[in-house]
């Protein structure tokens, strides 16, 4: 069999084929009978390899899409109808229909009083209802805005579904059924139980739409970071219009450019550009680390001249087992930067040497873009927190972007340094 | 072991939850069907899915006394592949058209061969991590050969090369052939 036809048969089990191949394809099943029986059996096989790793039967995926189509209707409002003991399947549906209009009219008129989730809430989260902001709320209404203060709030729905907001972030309930939501600034991971429309979460520059899967979302003000660990989730891009899918272990940024999926976990953390001569230079990270065991740190020089930007990481923090440490009283496993030596700086530093818009910091990091550095985490490390920025005296040169990665290829790893 | 025609019957009398025991039954064989003609992940799960939501809601029409269930369930899992191609190939009339060619050629009306497919767990088994790795990110997760590629640093050619010699060992295995 010749790498040519062995190529052409791999296109074919992937659905890449284009129609000139496919018609090669035609030709060759007619004309040539090795060619044919290859394929034949190169189905058959991966086929039988599919079946071979997956035999989780979708019970319950099933019974939920039917449950939510049928019977959860009938179990909410024959209630409230004298009813048989059981009904033929066609009396069931004629009852469904009739139960879906009853509630279609209910929510109507109970829309603006229905409670969308009940929570625990964290201590420092409020809730924003009708402009005034509240600590004691503790139920979650259409319209509330979910603000978290520096711990995470989780919010479970009557469905399974659950949302886990990190520290710094407002959630804006626009819509209970299907669920919407703005997340106008912070991150989230979501484990969204099978909906009957997509859930939609929009940020100022993505909005994704969800069936069911597990996924984290950290929007910046420009862009907005998508990570699927399970299922698949559809991105627009505001600005471009552009729209994408993002399927287990891939993850995509929307910022206005091309979207491009990559596989991967991904990092947990992208800033917007930074330039040095914008006003603001500096963001505020805050990531929940999942039980990660390392922290990389990457500054990316993105200007396009060779010019190098002095950026630094400033009182970075790792909270671990209870307590917040410093990362720089740890040493690092990896540092390396395209120019000069990175600077871990504890207390005793020169003046001036870690200033941004004015103000002197203590403690830092100071890595030029682009550089990477990388620290094996303490063990139960759950929170790591620091402000990444462009130093005063960078004098309006330099455009960075921040990343931090708990996992990264070797190959990922080597075109950051490359930079 | 309860027969089909009267899990059929309980649920056509109002039981619907005598439904998960089919679904349980006849997951794999839907699964192995749809496999055969797609080659995304996702599309194959999501379909699956569909073709129980739908044969669920046509149990009504179902007659035991004219086709056993997987037969039935099959019909509709074509029919439903056909319109999910349908969808899919939208705009490319052609293109589907000699899609559908090839498929006619390949497709045979086997039942599901669950023997074949418990041998092919343990022929999976006893491949090295490595082979195994890529035979399963490619037609399981379904990985495109291009990603493999770059993720393996080594050529699509390459690649497609180790594939086609992977299924070869596979073949040989379940029949028997390399123990």
């Amino acid at each position: 069999m010749d790498s040519s036809h062995q190529q052409l048969i791999e296109n074919y089990l992937a659905g890449s084929s284009t129609e000139a191949e496919k018609e090669l394809i035609l030709q060759l099943i007619n004309n040539n009978e090795e060619f044919a029986s290859e394929l034949k059996e190169a189905v058959e096989i991966k086929s039988l390899i599919y079946s071979a790793s997956n035999e989780e039967p979708l019970v319950i995926e099933v019974m939920d899409k039917i449950t939510s189509a049928n019977d959860l209707l009938e179990n909410k409002v024959m209630k409230r109808i004298k009813k048989e003991k059981s009904f033929p399947l066609a009396t069931v549906l004629k009852f469904a229909a009739a139960a879906a209009i009853v509630i279609f009219v209910l929510n109507l008129s109970l829309n603006k009083v229905k409670e969308v989730a009940s929570f625990v809430k964290s201590q420092d989260t409020s809730i924003i209802r009708d402009n005034k902001e509240n600590k004691d709320y503790s139920k979650l209404y259409v319209n509330d805005v979910i603000k978290t203060g520096s711990s995470r709030q989780e919010v479970s729905f009557d469905d399974g579904t659950n949302l886990n907001i990190q520290g710094k972030s407002e959630l804006k309930v626009i819509s209970q059924n299907p669920k919407v939501f703005n997340l106008n600034k912070g991150a989230l991971t979501a484990e969204v139980k099978p909906q009957e429309k997509p859930m939609k979460i929009n940020t100022p520059s993505a909005i994704i739409e969800v069936l069911g899967t597990k996924f984290t979302l950290s929007s910046q003000e420009k862009s907005s970071l998508i990570k699927v660990a399970r299922g698949k989730v559809a991105i627009t891009d505001k600005k471009t219009g552009e729209r994408a899918i993002v399927s287990t272990g891939t993850y995509t940024i929307a910022e206005g450019k091309e979207l491009e999926v990559k596989s991967g976990s991904g990092p947990l953390f992208v800033s917007d550009t930074i330039d040095a001569t914008s006003d603001k230079k500096y963001v505020d990270i805050e990531i929940d680390l999942q039980g990660a065991r390392k922290i990389y740190l990457i500054a990316q020089n993105i200007s396009d001249s060779s010019e190098f930007s002095y950026s630094a990481w400033l009182s970075p923090l790792i909270h671990a087992d209870g307590r917040w440490t410093s990362l720089t009283k740890i040493d690092p496993t990896l540092k390396k930067a395209g120019q000069h030596e990175v600077m871990i700086y504890q207390n005793e530093i020169a003046p001036d040497q870690l200033k941004v818009g004015g103000k002197n910091y203590s403690r830092g990091i100071y890595a030029h873009a682009s550089s990477v550095i990388t620290w094996d985490l303490p063990d139960n490390s759950t929170i790591f927190k620091c402000r990444a920025a462009v130093l005063d005296k960078s004098e309006n040169k330099g455009t960075v972007k921040f990343l931090v990665f708990t996992e990264i290829s070797e190959k990922q790893l080597s075109e950051y340094l490359k930079n | 072991m309860e027969d089909d025609a009267e899990i059929i019957r309980r649920i056509q009398n109002g039981k619907y939850e005598a439904y998960r025991v089919l679904v349980r039954r006849y997951t794999q064989h839907v699964r192995f069907f749809l496999a055969k003609r797609l080659s995304d992940h996702h599309e194959i799960e999501d379909l699956t899915q569909d073709v129980f939501v739908a044969a669920y809601q046509s149990l009504g029409n179902y007659d035991p006394e004219r086709a056993n269930f997987a037969s039935w369930l099959r019909t509709i899992a074509h029919n439903k592949l056909m319109s999910h191609l349908r969808k899919y190939y939208a705009s490319r009339k052609r293109d589907q058209l000699l899609e559908n060619e090839i498929f006619q050629v390949l497709d045979s009306d086997e039942i599901y061969p669950e023997n074949l497919v418990e041998r092919m767990k343990n022929c999976l088994a006893k491949l090295p991590d490595a082979a195994r790795e890529l035979v399963q990110s490619r037609y399981f997760t379904t990985e495109p050969v291009m990603l493999l590629a770059q993720r393996l640093g080594s050529s699509e050619n390459a690649i497609s090369s180790k594939l086609f010699r992977i299924r070869k060992t596979l073949k040989d295995c379940i029949e028997g052939r390399n123990g």
